[in-house]
């Protein structure tokens, strides 16, 4: 059992596509090969699919009188489920987050197909460290009703009514029409991104909800794109020293960000340009602030000013000045 | 380039080319000089091609530099799944494959014998009928065909688990969408939406690792040893990737850090008797061994030690004392401090301990462990105490340093 096999590949899954036609020209093998293949796919693939006079192909289309391909297989080819995979929807079964997805009635369902099939691993084979204790509750019944209609509404692009209280304790009713769904591994909550009739952007956290409505379509019908709104004005620039090797853990922490990173020759210092969201940017500065004196905030200085802010306060606090 | 492919038989050396694009991003062509200056043309060029869209290039003093730059929140799909869709193969391997499937998918069971004439009647494939035999026995494993003895025959047939009978509901195709971005070899998932030709548009990750899909295929083998209780052999590596030998390990428990993308695999060993976390993201396809007797007992000490672990240190630090952190919060105005310190603290415990004071004490088997996060409490802690001598020289060192930094109480500096 490998997960790194031609059969998940992609010329498999191309050539499959391709043998699903009955009839198809040389450009529209060419069209497959460009959309579900890589960029330079085209120069190694489409000469063995398409026939050659000295038999270089691989023999699996044929070409008529007319000029058009046809494949040399009957049927479609079937797409046929790999342990691997079935065993990786079994471990699903065991996640409570199913449960957002699927009706009791299709996860017994599910459960009875699976009954043969062993999890591609255990529930607890793996550790979730520094997880937040204070995750969703996704098997709670109300949980699970909020997700769904929320979801629901997200397919279909239609406004809903939500009930929320916020985190300051206020009761909230908007109507809004979902744009996106985020599920945050470190929070282990999910958060929805809504359009309010005002054009306003709202993110709720969905533990918050309390009820969702449907709004049909009408009201609020400009879905927004997923820009960059949010977007820093300048990036942070940071440098980390190779001290404690901080380099190294600092571009791991923040392999999630867009970023840019130079070391200088002889350098033991890279310099890291960082872009994020402004509504994170006080949990980055505190996640910066951890690394210690091995990470400088050298830019923009305004963030710089409410590192050396925190230091000074902390500074003071250690030593009793006023 | 002669002789060039974009796709390749061995994932191990493309995975570190594809982590150090990704990770370091500032490496030019000379850092990568364990291997030829070929090989890395050739990787880059390979790299460009699955995920040309994500790649910067970047002019510095030492040279060009290449990153794969990726926002994870912005991205519904991990653009690294690419590089696992390339494993190359003979002209005889896809064209049999297509054909089996095809003289196949009637339901019905063939010997070998009969799908090799099959082959050669229907299609002028010439096959000995070994290389059909293996091909089947091979696609027996990857559950794809089955088998049935009768007589002295073996009778194969497609194993009738298809995609489209599976995923019959628009909820589990949502949850596979979903599952396809998480952790745990999303990447199957991922091959699943693939097969059927969809795609996850509806959920997006926070907080997302998307480089850990380069060890699923060691995570897999390690897993499977750890269900099977069995030992594996893993070249050691140092930080520097410096290859320093062997070791036998008994994988036990995934340690994954969700807030610093580090992942760990945390085993026994038996040769020195005692336990160990390995770097995921460094460690080469271990070797499976046989099947370690004390698993049971080594398992249950595990457990005991892991509870009093603040992340993957699994080294009870010799005289170290449980570490108290002492923090500043407005009762009133600030219960999101208090909060923070409730759901971050892990095996702490949490107590008020005087008027707009709170203190979380971590009786842990390394507290140094804990000081990063201790640090992201900068401005509030009003004292440490306890861990060890050490940690506390080092604390109040840090945090005299980081005023220097920041220019101590100079405003201009800070401006």
């Amino acid at each position: 059992m490998r997960i790194f096999s031609e059969l998940y590949g992609a010329y498999f899954r191309i050539v499959s596509q391709v043998l699903t036609a009955h009839a198809l020209t040389d450009k529209e093998v060419r069209d497959i090969v460009a959309k579900e293949g890589f960029r330079d796919s085209g120069l190694f693939l489409t000469g063995r699919l398409l026939p050659q006079n000295d038999r270089s192909d691989w023999g699996l289309l044929s070409r008529d009188k007319a000029g058009v391909l046809h494949p040399v297989t009957v049927s479609e080819p079937p797409h046929v489920l790999t342990a691997l995979q079935k065993r990786w929807l079994r471990s699903k079964l065991d996640d409570p987050r199913i449960c957002l997805f699927l009706d009791d009635r299709e996860l017994a369902a599910l459960c009875e197909r699976t009954a043969d099939v062993e999890p591609l691993y255990q529930p607890d084979a793996v550790r979730y460290v520094d997880r937040y204790s204070d995750g969703d509750p996704f098997t709670d019944p109300e949980y699970r009703k909020n997700f769904r209609a929320i979801l629901a509404a997200l397919k279909a692009k239609r406004a809903v009514e939500v009930e929320f209280v916020s985190r300051q304790g206020r009761r909230i009713i908007t109507k809004c029409l979902p744009y996106k769904l985020e599920y945050s591994q470190r929070d282990d909550k999910f958060r929805v991104f809504c359009q309010s009739s005002g054009g306003m952007t709202a993110v709720i956290n969905l533990a918050r909800v309390e009820r969702v409505r449907e709004q049909g379509i009408g009201g609020i019908d400009t879905l927004p794109r997923d820009t960059d709104a949010g977007r820093c004005d300048e990036p942070l620039v940071i440098k980390v020293s190779t001290e404690r090797r901080a380099d190294e853990r600092f571009l791991m922490e923040f392999a999630a960000y867009e970023k840019r990173t130079e070391r200088e020759e002889g350098s033991d210092t890279v310099t890291v340009r960082l872009w994020y969201d402004k509504k994170d940017e006080t949990d980055l500065l505190i996640r910066l602030l951890s690394y210690g004196p091995v990470l400088e905030i050298a830019a923009p200085p305004d963030i710089r000013a409410k590192a050396a802010d925190r230091v000074r306060r902390q500074y003071r606090m250690l030593h009793q000045k006023q | 380039m002669a002789g060039f492919s974009e796709l390749i038989k061995n994932f191990e050396k493309t995975r570190d080319y594809v982590r150090d694009f990704f990770i370091y991003g500032y490496k030019v062509r000379n850092d990568f000089d364990k291997k030829s200056a070929r090989t890395y043309d050739d990787e880059k060029r390979r790299v460009e091609s699955w995920l040309g869209d994500y790649l910067v290039y970047d002019d510095s003093v030492r040279g060009k530099q290449v990153a794969i730059s990726v926002d994870s929140d912005k991205i519904a799909e991990n653009p690294l799944y690419q590089a696992f869709y390339t494993r190359s193969f003979t002209d005889n391997d896809i064209r049999l494959h297509f054909l089996l499937l095809d003289i196949m998918c009637d339901g019905e069971q063939y010997t070998a014998r009969q799908l090799t004439d099959m082959l050669y009647d229907g299609f002028q494939f010439s096959l000995d009928e070994q290389t059909v035999r293996n091909k089947l026995k091979e696609y027996e494993e990857e559950g794809i065909m089955l088998s049935e003895k009768r007589g002295r025959s073996v009778f194969f047939r497609l194993s009738g688990d298809f995609a489209e009978d599976w995923l019959d509901s628009k909820g589990l195709i949502d949850a596979v969408s979903f599952f396809s971005e998480t952790q745990e070899f999303g990447l199957v998932g991922n091959s699943i939406l693939k097969m059927l030709g969809l795609k996850n548009q509806l959920f997006f990750m926070k907080h997302y690792y998307i480089v850990h899909a380069l060890e699923d295929e060691v995570m897999l083998t390690v897993l499977d040893a750890m269900e099977k209780h069995r030992t594996i052999t893993v070249k050691s590596f140092s930080r520097i990737r410096e290859e320093k030998g062997e070791i036998a390990a008994v994988p036990l428990q995934v340690l994954s850090s969700v807030q610093t993308g580090r992942r760990f695999l945390a085993a026994w060993l038996p040769e020195s008797g005692r336990f160990f976390s390995f770097r995921l993201d460094y460690m080469p396809m271990p070797k499976v061994g046989g099947v370690f007797e004390e698993f049971d007992d080594v398992m249950a000490r595990y457990r005991e030690i892991i509870k009093r672990s603040f992340g993957v240190s699994l080294y009870e630090v010799e005289g170290a004392e449980p570490l108290r952190l002492v923090i500043s919060a407005d009762e009133e105005k600030e219960q999101f401090i208090v909060e923070r310190l409730r759901r971050e603290k892990r095996c702490g415990t949490l107590e008020k301990t005087g008027e707009n004071e709170f203190t979380v004490t971590l009786d842990v088997c390394d507290p140094n462990e804990a000081m990063k996060w201790v640090k992201t409490f900068i401005g509030r802690i009003k004292r440490i105490e306890g861990g060890t001598e050490g940690i506390r020289r080092r604390f109040y060192s840090d945090i005299e340093r980081m005023y220097q930094l920041y220019g101590g109480d100079s405003v201009e500096d800070i401006q």
